[in-house]
């Protein structure tokens, strides 16, 4: 089945998701076989595990003074370049006024969120992130109003077949989609008029959490959105070009299908905020923690924007059973929607730092290979070199 | 790059995690960042916008360090181990801080070359290419120091390290 024997590197690629996906498959076979391998691989999982667990906190340290006064002065300089007109990039980067109301209340949210993170409101980046999650939300929601969010979809972004665009317009820098792209064909591929739509049924939430937990490694669940008319159908999980995804697939009373998946972010897509529209189909992709999420249905803009607001309300504050993940039956989880609304998330101090316990699963899933997938042309990121 | 001002604001997170990572103590860590940004700052009319504000970053951080450590001579393995526990993020199981530690210590003891690409690759998620060029070196070097790295790692927490770092979640 293995063509050649995996270098020693290229299991660190396949740790670090950077291998590309025809030879990952190949790993995931050899690695089915090979105890040591997996001793591995486990092994390095943890010390990946050890270093956030070790150093995370350091990112919702408050600034020193001198480097906050050094940040704001950076980001002018960055924002004074940013204003200066870039000739290539100027459909992108054309302003309007829908535009320019969007970008300022973006800024004054994130000088208020600034101002809370300082005060240890947010003790734990997971959160920091939700927060830059939400604001990205509230300003496509704005855009959207404002008729911006439509006009994203014009933006003359050379890709094939539809258009990625930042938060704020931008064109995402090249090789950033994958993880947006990886979602879409999966939504397209496993809602089409298939058998087996998912792999687990949502029968048992437990066991479909459990299962999906284990094969990517970290502790995840599929949120209950009933509170936007959604229900759980069931999820699975196959191979993506950071390792394992796991995809949740939820159902309207009208027969409309979202999918949700989740996976570790491609390097350098960490801290991104995407939305994507093709035709009559969106997509929302954000970060949180160590995870990457992605939203996909065949839904107008505002309502994707509703679903990914339950979703971050559900994540941020999740079910008591999904806390512990060595509990064995999770039963229908209940969702205790945060009373405000999303963009105050200053009401809600102790929820934030109650769900800092949150556990990160148990390492011990491998990647799960063998399922049919429709991971067709991933360009690769590297192609490992011996020394 | 972007005008949410969180771009910037997540890059100066991940250097101050990587600095303290690198560095351990505080006050020199904080230093590192500082100099960077004044580095930055002095320099951002060569950023191009729409390249990578992280490598970009990283980048003058690495620059930086090199001419500090040149400069007073680094001090390798003289980590107050209190640092450390103060770090954790949660005050979970006495069991999982020692275990943290350990990883800590082993870290500390690596060679600053493959701690550095350890760093950055497993902490700060950049990309082997992107390593390699921060740091001036071929990408082939890049995944042998990552590869020797963690296998010094793995090697010295020994048993426990496969069957309790497992737990460390």
């Amino acid at each position: 089945m293995v063509t050649r024997p995996i270098a020693d590197e290229e299991l660190h690629a396949y740790v670090d998701g950077q291998l590309d996906s025809a030879r990952r498959i190949q790993v995931d076979a050899w690695l089915a076989e090979d105890g040591a391998g997996q001793v591995r691989l486990e092994a390095y999982r943890a010390q990946d595990e050890a270093l956030h667990q070790l150093f995370d906190s350091v990112l919702t340290e408050p600034l020193p003074p001198g480097l906050a006064d050094l940040t704001e002065q950076l980001r002018a300089r960055l924002d004074d370049r940013a204003a200066a007109p870039v000739p290539d990039r100027g459909p992108v980067r054309r302003t309007s006024p829908a535009r320019g109301d969007v970008a300022a209340v973006a800024a004054a949210m994130w000088a208020r969120l600034r101002r809370w993170d300082r005060s240890r409101v947010w003790s734990l980046w997971p959160q920091q992130g939700w927060v830059q999650a939400l604001a990205a939300i509230t300003l496509l929601i704005a855009g959207g109003v404002g008729g911006y969010g439509l006009r994203t979809g014009a933006a003359p972004v050379p890709a094939p077949a539809a258009s990625v665009v930042t938060a704020d317009g931008q064109q995402p820098q090249p090789g950033l989609k994958t993880f947006a792209e990886e979602a879409v064909q999966a939504h397209v591929f496993y809602t089409a008029d298939t058998p087996q739509p998912v792999e687990i049924a949502a029968d048992d939430r437990g066991e479909l959490n459990r299962r999906l937990s284990e094969r990517l490694g970290k502790s995840i669940f599929g949120p209950d959105l009933g509170s936007v008319g959604y229900r759980l159908v069931g999820g699975r999980s196959f191979p993506i070009a950071t390792g394992a995804g796991a995809q949740y697939m939820y159902q309207n009373d009208q027969g409309k299908v979202l999918t949700l998946l989740v996976g570790k972010p491609k390097a350098g897509q960490e801290t991104a905020f995407r939305f994507y529209q093709q035709d009559d189909r969106a997509m929302f992709y954000w970060v949180e923690g160590t995870l990457a999420y992605a939203l996909v249905g065949p839904v107008a803009h505002d309502d994707l924007m509703k679903v990914a607001e339950a979703v971050y309300k559900v994540m941020k504050d999740p079910p008591l059973e999904t806390k512990r993940p060595e509990d064995k039956a999770a039963p229908q989880p209940t969702v205790t929607a945060p009373p405000a609304p999303a963009p105050q998330p200053s009401v809600q101090p102790t929820s934030a730092q109650q769900s800092n316990g949150a556990p990160r699963g148990d390492a011990q899933g491998q990647p799960v290979g063998g399922a049919i997938q429709p991971i067709g042309q991933q360009g690769a990121d590297m192609q490992p070199k011996a020394m | 790059m972007s005008n949410l001002g969180s771009d910037l604001d997540v890059q100066i997170a991940s250097l101050r995690r990587y600095s303290r990572a690198l560095v351990r103590e505080r006050a020199d860590a904080d230093d590192l960042v500082q100099e960077t940004l004044a580095r930055a700052v002095a320099h951002a009319d060569q950023f191009k916008q729409g390249t990578n504000l992280r490598a970009w970053l990283f980048t003058i951080m690495h620059n930086v360090h090199v001419n500090q450590v040149r400069q007073k001579a680094s001090r390798p393995g003289d980590v107050p181990v209190e640092d450390v526990e103060l770090l954790l993020v949660s005050p979970a199981r006495q069991e999982m801080q020692v275990e943290l530690r350990d990883v800590a210590r082993i870290i500390d003891t690596l060679p600053e070359e493959q701690r550095q690409v350890l760093l950055l690759v497993t902490l700060e998620g950049l990309k082997y290419d992107e390593v390699a060029t921060m740091l001036g070196v071929p990408i082939g070097t890049v995944m042998s120091r990552l590869s020797r790295a963690r296998e010094s790692i793995r090697l010295k927490m020994g048993d426990q390290g496969g069957a309790s770092l497992r737990r460390v979640k």
